[in-house]
C-alpha cells in the first residue's frame, strides 16, 4: 500500500522545500519575531509578574495563528493542486495507492509545520529563566499545538480530496475552523433560548451544551490557557491532544475511503459560472431573446457583477441570509436588551452586524478582483483593451459594488430606526485617532490582500490580514515602551497611507508583468 | 514606464548596425507600406537574451508567416507588437505608432490571439463576444450586428448560446478568433492558432484566414506547420536564437538567391538519352533527374534563355511534356537552411 512511490513523493517535497529560499526566509522571519518578543519581554520585565509565561503565551498564539494560516492554504490544497494540474492520474498510473498519495502529499507539509514548531523548542526554554512557566508546561503546550497540526492536516486532506478546486477547499477549511471557534458561542445560547421558549427538550439542550463544551475544549484556545495557568498539573495528553489526534486520523481515514470516488474522473477545471449567470442563461435559452443579459456599456463592471460576485440572484440570496442571521441574533440577544427601545437595539444590531459583514466581504472580493483573471489566464485579454489599468481596476471595482448592497441597505435601515447611534458616532468616533487608525489599517489591509493575490497562489486573504496585524502588533509593542498617549497612533496612520500608495504602485507593476507572462 | 503614466516617452536606444546575416529581403525593397516595423529590437528576461537584434517589416494587407524553432523569440516579438511587452532596446512601430508611448491607439487597431485558451469559459459564446464588443466601446446596435457577422464568418452562429467550456478545442479557437475580430482590427496577431487542432479544423481555420485577408486585414501568424504557411502566406519572417534570419516574400524565400532559373519538367515517359542532349544545349546550365519520377530539374541562364525557349527545346527533342513549373525549395528546406541545429540555451 505504501511503497516506493510514497517515499519518492515525500522525498521530492522535502527536497523542494529545502531548496526554496522562500521557506528559509519565512523561518528566519519567524525566528526574528520570537527574538523580538524575547527582547520586548526582557525590557519590560519590571512591569510584568510572569515575563516568561507572557513571552511563551505570545509564542503559542503566534504559532496558533500561523497554523491556522497553513490550514487555509498549505494543507487545504494538498490534493486539489494535483487535480488542477491534472497530474493525479499520472500518480495513480505510476502505481501509487490512494493512501500512498495522501501520505506522500500530506506528510511533507505536516513535517514542515512540525519542524517549524520543534525548532523553536530550545529557544522557548528561555521562558523558564524569565520566570512564570515550567518545562512541563512548555512541552504540554507544544504537544497541544502539534496535535492541532495533525487535525489541520487531516481537515486539509479531507477537503482537498472531496473538492475539485483549491479555492473551494480552502474556503471550506476556513469555514470549518470558523465553525469550530465561533460555532459553540452561537449554538449554545441558541439552544438555551429554544429551551426557554419551550421549543426544545432539556436532554437535547444539555447534549448541545455538552457538545459545545467538547468543541471548545478541543481547541488550543482553552488548552493553552489551561496549560499556562499557574500550577498546571494536567499532564501532556489532555482532551484537546487526544481529540485532535483522533479527529485528524479520522479525517485522514475518511479521505482515504473517499479518495477513489472523488478522484475517479479527471476533468479539466473550468471557472464557475455563478448563480445569476446560470439563471440568465436558462432564460436566454427559453425565450431566445438576444437582448437579455446583454453586456452593459461598462462591460467590465457587467462581467464582474455577474461572473465574480454572482449577480442579482446572489445579491437577493445574501440579503435573505443576512435577514435570517439578524433574526437569529435578535432572538438570542433580545433577553439582554433591557428596558431600552426595541428600535434602538435592533438598529444597533443591524449596524454592528452589517459593519462586520462588510468588513469581511470587502477583503474577500478584493482578493478575487484580479486573482480570477490571473488564474484563468484572461488578464492579458483585459490588459489589451485600449484603456489604462487604472480604468480596468476601477470598472472591476464598480462591478463588485452591488454585491455589498444587502449589507449597506440593512446598515442604513439600522441608522434610520436608531439615529441616536449615528449622532453618537459623528460626535465621538470621528474625533478619535483610534478610529482613523483602524480605517487606515483596514484600507492598507485591503490593498495588501490585492497585491498578495497577484503574488501567491492561495491564501492571499489570511496572509494579507496577518501581515497588517503583525505589523501593528510589532508597532504597538514598540509604542508601549514610549508610554505615550493615543497620539502615537498617527505614526501607523502615516505608514498605512504610505503603504497603501506603495501597494497601489506595486499592484500596477505586477499586473503589467503578469499580462506579458 | 508604468501603465499609470502615459506621458513619458521611453527612450529608443538604437544599437550598432546589424550584422550582414540579419539583413532581410524587405530591407532592400523599402517602397511598400509596412504595418509593423521593428528596428534593432533587443529584449532580455533577466539573464536570458530572448531577442538579440530583430529588424523586420510586415507589408500591409499581407498574410505574414512568423516562423522559428522553439525558444527562437516568436512569442516575445508578438508580445512586443501587441503592447504586452515594451522594447528594452530599439523601436517597434505598428501603423507608424510607437507601441511604447501610443499603446492605446495601437490596441484599438489590433487583435491578438495568444497560443493558450485564455477565455472566459464560464460565459456563453454570445456573452463572451458581447462583453468584448462592449469593452471596446461598441454601441448595442453595432455590437449585435458585428457579433452576428463574426459568428457567421467563423461559422459559430449555431452555437451562440453554448457555454465556451463545453466547446471542442477547434470551436474554442474559432470563438477566440471571433473575439479578436469584434473590434474590427486592421492587424491580427495569431500565435500558434492551429496548434492542437484536428486536420479539418485546421483547414477551416486557414479558409477563415484567407477570407480575412481578402477583407484587407493584415495577419501575422506564428506557426510550426510550415506546409500550411507556405500555402497561405505571402510573406514570411524566420527568426532563430533571437535574430531574424529572413524577412521577405514567401516566393523570394522558396526560390532562393540562385544565379540561374530552375524549372521542373515533367515528361510522359523516361528521358533516358535525351538528358545529355538537353544539358549540352546553349544556355542550359544543368539537368538533374528527380529520384522516384521521370521528372528532371533544368537550370538555365535567364540572360540567354527564357522559359519558352527551354520548353521549345524540349519539344524539339521529341519530348512530350505534361508539366513545366518553376522549381521551388520546400519551406521545410528553407527553414532548415536558415536555422541552426540544436536547442537554444
Amino acid at each position: 500500500m505504501i511503497g516506493r512511490g510514497t517515499f519518492a513523493l515525500v522525498e521530492r517535497s522535502l527536497r523542494v522545500d529545502v531548496r526554496l529560499l522562500r521557506t528559509h526566509l519565512v523561518r528566519l522571519l519567524f525566528a526574528g519575531i520570537i527574538l523580538y518578543m524575547l527582547i520586548e519581554v526582557h525590557d519590560n520585565m519590571v512591569y510584568r509578574q510572569t515575563p516568561g509565561r507572557d513571552f511563551f503565551w505570545q509564542i503559542c498564539y503566534l504559532n496558533f495563528g500561523l497554523l491556522n494560516l497553513a490550514a487555509m492554504s498549505f494543507f487545504s490544497t494538498v490534493i486539489t493542486e494535483e487535480k488542477e494540474e491534472m497530474t493525479l492520474g499520472l500518480l495513480k498510473m505510476a502505481g501509487i495507492s490512494p493512501i500512498g498519495i495522501l501520505l506522500g502529499k500530506t506528510s511533507p507539509r505536516l513535517i514542515a509545520a512540525l519542524m517549524l514548531l520543534s525548532v523553536q523548542l530550545p529557544f522557548t526554554f528561555l521562558a523558564i529563566t524569565l520566570g512564570g512557566v515550567l518545562t512541563n508546561q512548555i512541552l504540554a503546550a507544544y504537544l497541544s499545538l502539534m496535535s492541532f497540526s495533525v487535525l489541520l492536516a487531516g481537515l486539509g486532506a479531507f477537503f482537498s480530496t472531496v473538492c475539485r478546486r483549491s479555492n473551494v477547499s480552502a474556503a471550506l477549511t476556513t469555514g470549518s475552523l470558523v465553525l469550530i471557534y465561533v460555532g459553540p458561542e452561537f449554538v449554545e445560547p441558541m439552544a438555551r433560548e429554544l429551551l426557554r421558549r419551550g421549543l426544545s427538550s432539556v436532554w437535547l439542550t444539555d447534549s448541545t451544551v455538552w457538545l459545545c463544551d467538547c468543541v471548545r475544549d478541543g481547541t488550543p484556545f482553552r488548552a493553552i490557557d489551561s496549560i499556562l495557568s499557574t500550577g498546571y498539573a494536567g499532564g501532556f495528553f489532555t482532551w484537546q491532544v487526544t481529540s485532535n489526534l483522533v479527529a485528524g486520523a479520522l479525517l485522514f481515514g475518511v479521505s482515504w475511503l473517499l479518495f477513489d470516488a472523488c478522484t475517479r474522473n479527471e476533468t479539466p477545471i473550468a471557472p464557475s459560472r455563478g448563480m445569476t449567470a446560470l439563471f440568465s442563461r436558462r432564460v436566454a435559452k427559453t425565450h431566445s431573446n438576444p437582448n437579455r443579459n446583454r453586456a452593459w456599456a461598462n462591460a467590465l463592471a457587467w462581467k464582474d457583477f455577474h461572473f465574480t460576485t454572482g449577480g442579482l440572484t446572489a445579491v437577493i440570496i445574501k440579503f435573505g441570509c443576512y435577514v435570517l442571521l439578524l433574526t437569529g441574533m435578535g432572538m438570542i440577544t433580545s433577553r439582554n436588551w433591557g428596558n431600552g427601545q426595541v428600535s434602538d437595539n435592533v438598529g444597533a444590531m443591524c449596524m454592528f452586524a452589517m459593519l462586520m459583514a462588510l468588513g469581511v466581504e470587502i477583503p474577500i472580493y478584493a482578493s478575487r478582483l484580479f486573482r480570477e483573471e490571473i488564474r484563468w489566464q484572461t488578464w492579458s485579454n483585459l490588459y489589451m483593451l485600449p484603456v489604462s489599468v487604472t480604468k480596468i481596476a476601477t470598472n472591476k471595482i464598480i462591478g463588485t459594488l452591488p454585491t455589498f448592497l444587502p449589507g449597506v441597505i440593512i446598515f442604513f435601515f439600522g441608522t434610520i430606526i436608531a439615529p441616536r447611534f449615528v449622532d453618537d458616532f459623528f460626535e465621538q468616533a470621528l474625533d478619535e485617532v483610534g478610529f482613523w487608525w483602524f480605517i487606515s489599517q483596514y484600507i492598507l489591509g485591503v490593498h495588501v490582500v490585492v497585491l498578495l493575490s497577484l503574488i501567491v497562489k492561495w491564501g492571499a486573504l489570511p496572509l494579507g490580514i496577518a501581515v497588517v496585524v503583525m505589523g501593528n502588533v510589532l508597532f504597538m509593542t514598540c509604542a508601549s515602551q514610549s508610554r505615550g498617549g493615543e497620539e502615537i497612533l498617527i505614526v501607523p496612520i502615516f505608514f498605512a497611507i504610505v503603504g497603501t500608495c506603495v501597494s497601489i504602485a506595486l499592484i500596477g507593476d505586477r499586473l503589467r508583468a503578469l499580462a506579458s507572462k | 514606464m508604468s501603465e499609470f503614466d502615459d506621458s513619458a516617452e521611453p527612450a529608443e536606444r538604437v544599437p550598432e548596425p546589424p550584422p550582414a546575416s540579419a539583413r532581410t529581403a524587405f530591407e532592400a525593397e523599402p517602397s511598400f507600406e509596412s504595418v509593423v516595423e521593428l528596428r534593432h529590437v533587443a529584449h532580455a528576461f533577466k539573464q536570458h537574451k530572448a531577442l538579440v537584434d530583430v529588424t523586420f517589416r510586415v507589408p500591409k494587407e499581407s498574410l505574414h508567416g512568423f516562423v522559428g524553432p522553439n525558444g527562437a523569440g516568436k512569442t516575445t516579438v508578438l508580445k512586443l507588437i501587441c503592447t504586452l511587452l515594451q522594447p528594452q532596446v530599439g523601436s517597434v512601430r505598428v501603423f507608424g505608432l510607437n507601441v511604447a508611448s501610443q499603446y492605446r491607439e495601437v490596441r484599438k487597431r489590433l487583435g491578438f490571439m495568444p497560443d493558450h485558451f485564455s477565455m472566459y469559459r464560464q460565459m456563453t459564446v454570445y456573452e463572451y463576444l458581447d462583453f468584448f464588443g462592449a469593452a471596446y466601446g461598441l454601441p448595442l446596435a453595432t455590437r449585435t450586428r458585428v457579433i452576428d457577422d463574426v459568428l457567421e464568418l467563423t461559422d459559430m452562429g449555431g452555437r451562440r448560446q453554448d457555454l465556451i467550456n463545453g466547446l471542442s478545442r477547434g470551436m474554442q479557437q474559432r470563438v477566440g478568433l471571433a473575439r479578436v475580430l469584434v473590434n474590427d482590427p486592421d492587424l491580427l496577431l495569431l500565435d500558434e492558432p492551429a496548434s492542437g487542432l484536428d486536420p479539418r479544423a485546421r483547414i477551416e481555420l486557414m479558409e477563415i484566414l484567407r477570407a480575412l485577408r481578402s477583407m484587407g486585414k493584415t495577419i501575422i501568424i506564428s506557426s510550426h506547420i510550415l506546409s500550411e504557411l507556405a500555402e497561405l502566406c505571402d510573406s514570411v519572417t524566420i527568426i532563430d536564437r533571437g535574430r531574424v534570419k529572413y524577412n521577405g516574400t514567401m516566393d523570394g524565400l522558396l526560390e532562393g538567391e540562385e544565379e540561374f532559373s530552375r524549372w521542373r519538367l515533367t515528361p510522359t515517359e523516361p528521358l533516358n538519352g535525351l538528358l545529355e542532349k538537353i544539358s549540352v544545349s546553349p544556355g542550359i546550365m544543368g539537368v538533374s533527374p528527380i529520384e522516384g519520377s521521370h521528372d528532371v530539374h533544368i537550370s538555365f541562364d535567364p540572360a540567354f534563355l527564357d522559359t519558352n525557349d527551354v520548353l521549345k527545346l524540349a519539344m524539339s527533342l521529341g519530348i512530350s511534356v505534361i508539366g513545366f513549373t518553376k522549381s521551388q525549395k520546400h519551406l521545410n528546406q528553407a527553414f532548415m537552411d536558415l536555422t541552426e541545429k540544436g536547442v537554444r540555451e
